[in-house]
């Protein structure tokens, strides 16, 4: 760049105001040009796409079908979000007017239920509509439950997409308590510096530096359904269980598979935070409380956890945005050509569940309102983490 | 010197006993992934599984007998007949890919960084508080978008498609502003008078000055890199395309035996070599990279 003959000195202003604007970019083309190769690809495969997301959301866009995108306003959304709490009346006989029992697989009414108690040794239980009747139209039940004696269903258009949402919930829950208590205790036991607690330090930090994906493969070995994965194996040795579990191909423990991994992973990456904010606090504080004679629990409830609270928040919002968006584990150990969330989706979270939809079925338009919906939920969350932010500074 | 309590004292030592159990657990799957790769077929197939090697081999990686005799299968290299190269070629991908994301990716956040930090020009706050903004996005709204974008280029299965979209990293911009800032304007002045044009200043005083944060940058993008599933997944097809997280996703397959375990652990061992070297070479900066980034985030 040869402008040194000019009297560009981009970063030197004097007090520009009384030059025109455009005299002002024209003397800046240098600071311009040396932001543009930055800029292009940023516009081009981020704000562009960020656009085109939102109007592809608008549409019923396949990609795989030949016909013309069409343009269905909120429609994706309302299909989405739609939700319908009923209640489930109670069944009775149409013609006696008897209230219904369901027994096994029968439904029997009230006056043969005694009969049939003490024949089949099974006790009965007030039967109810089926849900399918009193939905309205397109929803399906999502969940029934009891409030005293009440039946209600839950249902939607797309369960799938609140199973996804409720096991998503349920992950976030327990990995982001898991990895902050247990980075916090494992950051508090190392604070010393020693050799031994370096090399500790260093063993937490291990899964935070290694490819994620070869680990949930070697996860997916450990975990195997055979007697020779690790864990069966250890089971089976202990006499916990006598046959080996199939933990990959059953409902109950894809989510626990999940979490375990998730806070195996995430204690090293919290201990280090934890362990930076740790150092900022004076140590003074400590020799002064140590006179005052309080105890080791008083000390951490009045000193190290009120000092650790801008560390923690953070640890807190940003492992919530992440565990929203939880991917790779599920893919790896649990995907197939039926869907993304394994046996009867209980492993399936809200991006598995997007990319199900947008490159299993092709439904961009589909995906990319579920897309938007979880970018609300992580815009919020990031509002938050700035709000927080500032709080912490005024600290 | 400071006496401690006897509660202190349990306290620390209870602590410090349940640090360790984690510490081994901590290591469990690394310590199975090593076993895993260097077993036997024969031992594999062990029930009770080993927890020592008995006979330590490498016919995970590479077996001269191949499929036919009983007890043995094909190495990892033996694996991809179709693909010049095998599971080398894997590799390569990977190793390329990252390695160019980080470097370019690295070069045109620092020249903007050093713009926004540096140098004054209408429109700066705003271009600033767009890439800061635009840290919020998840990638999952703009991976559809990017993929309709990338197959109307053509670019699906090439490495176009792996390399340009990634380039553009707003925190890396952000983090090596922030960096940029303490820099003493002083030394850019020098360089002015001695008549150096920008870029020129840009490349013999500022990039050295930015060492250290670069490296904490450049391995932050590696890693992630290095570890990216869904783009690929979504923009490659072909068998010597892949990367190595696509070849991963093959390695767990529910309907294949023991036999098979080896071959899985051999890979996952060489795709998670690579970052663990970086790690020792560099634990200092992986540690403060982490550290910084999210203090100052």
């Amino acid at each position: 760049m040869s402008d040194r003959s000019f009297s560009v000195s981009p970063p030197v202003t004097r007090n520009t105001s009384s030059v025109p604007i455009w005299v002002r970019i024209w003397r800046s083309r240098v600071s311009y040009m040396m932001l543009l190769p930055f800029l292009i690809p940023f516009t081009i495969f981020v704000v562009m796409p960020l656009v085109q997301s939102a109007v592809v959301s608008l549409y019923d866009y396949s990609a795989v079908a030949t016909d013309e995108p069409e343009f269905v306003g909120a429609e994706n959304y309302a299909a989405l979000l739609s939700l319908e709490l009923k209640e489930l009346p109670a069944l009775f006989d149409e013609e006696t007017n008897e209230r219904m029992f369901q027994c096994g697989r029968r439904k029997l009414p009230q006056s043969e239920v005694a009969a049939y108690e003490a024949e089949e040794g099974e006790l009965c239980t007030p039967a109810f509509a089926r849900a399918r009747d009193i939905l309205s139209e397109g929803y399906t039940d999502w969940t029934v439950f009891n409030i005293n004696a009440t039946q209600y269903v839950i249902g939607a258009r797309d369960t799938r997409f609140w199973t996804s949402i409720s096991n998503t919930l349920v992950f976030v829950f327990f990995t982001v308590i898991g990895k902050l208590v247990l980075g916090l205790m494992v950051a508090l036991v190392l604070r010393k510096q020693t050799i031994t607690t370096y090399i500790l330090r260093l063993i937490f930090f291990l899964p935070s530096v290694t490819a994620s994906i070869a680990i949930t493969v070697v996860w997916g070995w450990i975990f195997r359904g055979q007697p020779y994965g690790l864990i069966n194996h250890l089971a089976l040795q202990a006499g916990m269980v006598t046959e080996p579990i199939p933990f990959l191909n059953s409902a109950a423990w894809t989510m626990p598979i999940l979490m375990i991994m998730a806070i195996w992973g995430g204690i090293g990456y919290n201990m280090i935070l934890f362990l930076a904010g740790l150092q900022n606090i004076n140590p003074e504080l400590y020799e002064v409380a140590a006179i005052d004679g309080a105890g080791p629990w008083q000390t951490f409830s009045h000193i190290t956890l009120p000092l650790l609270r801008p560390t923690t928040l953070y640890i807190l919002i940003t492992s919530i945005i992440g565990g929203f968006q939880v991917f790779e584990a599920v893919y790896i150990l649990f995907a197939s050509s039926e869907g993304m969330g394994g046996v009867l989706d209980s492993g399936l979270t809200v991006v598995p569940y997007l990319y199900d939809r947008g490159f299993r079925l092709f439904q961009m338009g589909y995906a990319s309102a579920v897309a938007w919906i979880l970018f609300a939920i992580i815009f919020v969350l990031s509002l938050i983490n700035l709000r927080v932010g500032r709080a912490n500074e005024a600290y | 010197m400071k006496h401690t309590d006897p509660t202190t004292q349990i306290l620390q030592r209870v602590g410090m006993g349940i640090v360790l159990i984690m510490a081994l657990t901590t290591l469990i799957p690394y310590y199975w992934m090593v076993l895993g790769a260097f077993k036997t077929v024969r031992e594999l197939n062990a029930i009770p599984p080993t927890f020592v090697i008995h006979e330590p081999t490498l016919n995970s990686f590479y077996d001269p007998l191949g499929e036919l005799p009983p007890d043995h299968t094909k190495g990892l290299l033996q694996l991809y007949p179709n693909t010049q190269g095998g599971f080398m070629r894997y590799m390569f991908n990977s190793f390329f890919v990252s390695a160019a994301i980080t470097v370019s990716g690295l070069l045109i956040a620092a020249l903007g960084a050093f713009v926004l930090a540096k140098h004054r020009f209408p429109g700066r706050d705003f271009f600033f508080m767009i890439f800061v903004a635009s840290m919020m996005i998840p990638w999952q709204v703009t991976i559809i978008p990017n993929f309709l974008n990338v197959s109307r280029l053509g670019w699906i299965d090439t490495y176009w498609a792996l390399l340009i979209p990634a380039l553009a990293k707003a925190f890396a911009l952000f983090f090596l502003r922030q960096y940029m800032l303490s820099l003493p304007d002083e030394m850019l002045e020098a360089g002015r008078l001695d008549g150096a044009g920008e870029l020129r200043i840009f490349v013999t005083i500022v990039l050295p000055l930015i060492g250290p944060a670069l490296v904490s940058m450049g391995l932050f993008i590696w890693l992630n890199e290095w570890n990216n599933l869904v783009w690929p997944l979504v923009t490659i097809r072909s068998e010597e395309m892949r990367t190595l997280p696509l070849i991963m996703t093959t390695m767990i397959d529910p309907f294949s035996g023991a036999n098979k375990q080896g071959v899985a652990m051999a890979a996952a061992l060489l795709t998670s070599i690579p970052t663990l070297v970086l790690f020792v070479l560099f634990q200092k900066q992986f540690v403060q990279g982490i550290a910084v980034t999210s203090v100052k985030g």
